[in-house]
């Protein structure tokens, strides 16, 4: 009697924990479930008002994000997280595809970045989408703060070399944002390698079917 | 804090917000209050949401009260903060997308401010779940009093500006609430990084015990700048 009364004592916190992480987990799986779908359209909605802004509305006539390349190119971008390109269409033909990458070499880490590069090559828009660069300094890459970014629009990127690449005190094409050098190139270096990479694989990213990751 | 006897009312909300604040007094969950102290909406974002935490998690520790064997009383009161906190963060993705995005991991990050754990074992355990909820609210409203102290004085500071950004509270479709108080371009750089938080927290938490200090010796009511919710209440 004595034994299966210490053993009931024993398993009586066991299984007050296990109700108590099971009504836990069950709190969770409701909450998850009902708002899933408000979450993912909440998702795509601020993707899309990130990628519209970069175009001209009239220029395309097919829905960005349903277009799109996951792209995985060993050695073409600084690391090896996936780059997606969103091709934009006019009447079924690609007119401008746009690549959204991560680069690693912000002054204070990851500067998310959206480039736009019209079929014929040249350079639409530049935008950084999320950085935690200096406030006051590094954060004129924003357009909110300044037009720095602007520069890159329309520009014919196809002959540029390395040294264009450049701020313009590194002898290259680009001006410079004071105080801030460091982020600056962080996000040339990321415009040349994209442009780069359209360039070398244009025929790819304008026929290549959608979705799913690829490998050019 | 150890008996059985609930205390005052008021005297919950006096510990709350003033003698015992969890900010500037006990000195709990620094973190987020250094770090995302830097705008007033950010700073009632997460206070907000620390504040829903701790009641929550108060109210159901205090219900839970005959389940929790002593054995299994840290991962019961771990269970319940973790779980809650996702709950928040979901909840938080999906009805306020854009200040999630800014509060950033510091929502997940409400687990770990002691302030919670700290009222559900020396509080909340002990205690009936009226008294428990009434705690949460006045911890959780001191915590909230510091961050938007703390998150006003910078943005003014700092920027020049009240409630900047007041979209990611209220939604895209309200009015902007900003009040710009000096040019448009003001800005000082120290009072929104870092080195301004600290700074100013330690003259807030110099200033409260100075005037809680002060207080002790004179016979008036104290008449301290944050105490009228706390009169109102009681």
């Amino acid at each position: 009697m004595a034994d299966s009364r210490s053993l009931t004592t024993r398993w009586q916190p066991i299984a007050a924990l296990g109700l108590v992480a099971a009504g836990m987990g069950l709190l969770i799986a409701i909450t998850v479930s009902s708002t899933e779908l408000r979450i993912t359209d909440q998702r795509l909605a601020a993707r899309m008002a990130q990628l519209t802004r970069l175009l001209p509305s009239d220029s395309y006539d097919n829905s960005l994000h349903q277009d799109r390349l996951a792209i995985r190119a060993p050695g073409q971008f600084q690391n090896d997280l996936p780059v997606t390109a969103y091709r934009a269409r006019l009447n079924g033909e690609v007119v401008s595809i746009i690549f959204s990458l991560t680069t690693p070499d912000g002054y204070n880490g990851n500067i998310d970045l959206l480039i736009a590069i019209h079929a014929d090559g040249h350079l639409q828009a530049v935008r950084v989408t999320r950085h935690q660069e200096t406030p006051g300094l590094g954060d004129r890459v924003e357009l909110e703060k300044s037009d720095w970014v602007q520069q890159f629009s329309g520009l014919a990127t196809s002959v540029f070399t390395h040294k264009d690449w450049q701020l313009r005190k590194h002898g290259g094409q680009f001006d410079q944002l004071t105080g801030a050098t460091i982020t600056a190139t962080a996000v040339l270096g990321a415009v040349e390698r994209t442009t780069g990479f359209f360039h070398s694989r244009r025929q790819w990213l304008l026929e290549a079917p959608s979705d799913n990751l690829q490998t050019p | 804090m150890t008996d059985h006897h609930a205390p005052a009312r008021q005297n919950i909300w006096r510990r709350g917000l003033l003698t015992d604040n969890p900010g500037l007094i006990q000195l709990l969950g620094l973190c987020p209050l250094l770090a995302i102290s830097n705008t007033l909406v950010n700073a009632i974002g997460l206070g907000v949401a620390t504040l829903l935490t701790v009641l929550l998690t108060n109210i159901s520790v205090s219900l839970l009260r005959p389940v929790l064997y002593n054995a299994i009383r840290i991962p019961v009161f771990v269970i319940i903060i973790a779980g809650l906190v996702t709950i928040i963060e979901r909840l938080m993705e999906a009805w306020l997308f854009d200040l999630y995005q800014t509060l950033g991991i510091f929502v997940p990050l409400i687990v770990t401010n002691c302030l919670i754990l700290a009222r559900a074992e020396a509080f909340a355990s002990r205690q009936r779940p009226v008294a428990a909820a009434l705690d949460g609210l006045a911890m959780g409203c001191g915590f909230l009093l510091a961050l938007v102290l703390l998150g006003g004085t910078r943005e003014l500071l700092g920027y020049g500006s009240l409630l900047r950004d007041s979209q990611l509270l209220f939604g895209t479709t309200s009015p902007d609430f900003m009040l710009q108080l000096t040019p448009e371009h003001y800005q000082f750089l120290l009072f929104s990084l870092p080195p301004g938080a600290f700074i100013l927290l330690g003259l807030l938490v110099a200033g409260l015990r100075w005037r809680l200090q002060t207080d002790n010796n004179s016979i008036s009511k104290p008449e301290i700048l944050q105490s009228s919710p706390a009169e109102n209440t009681g």
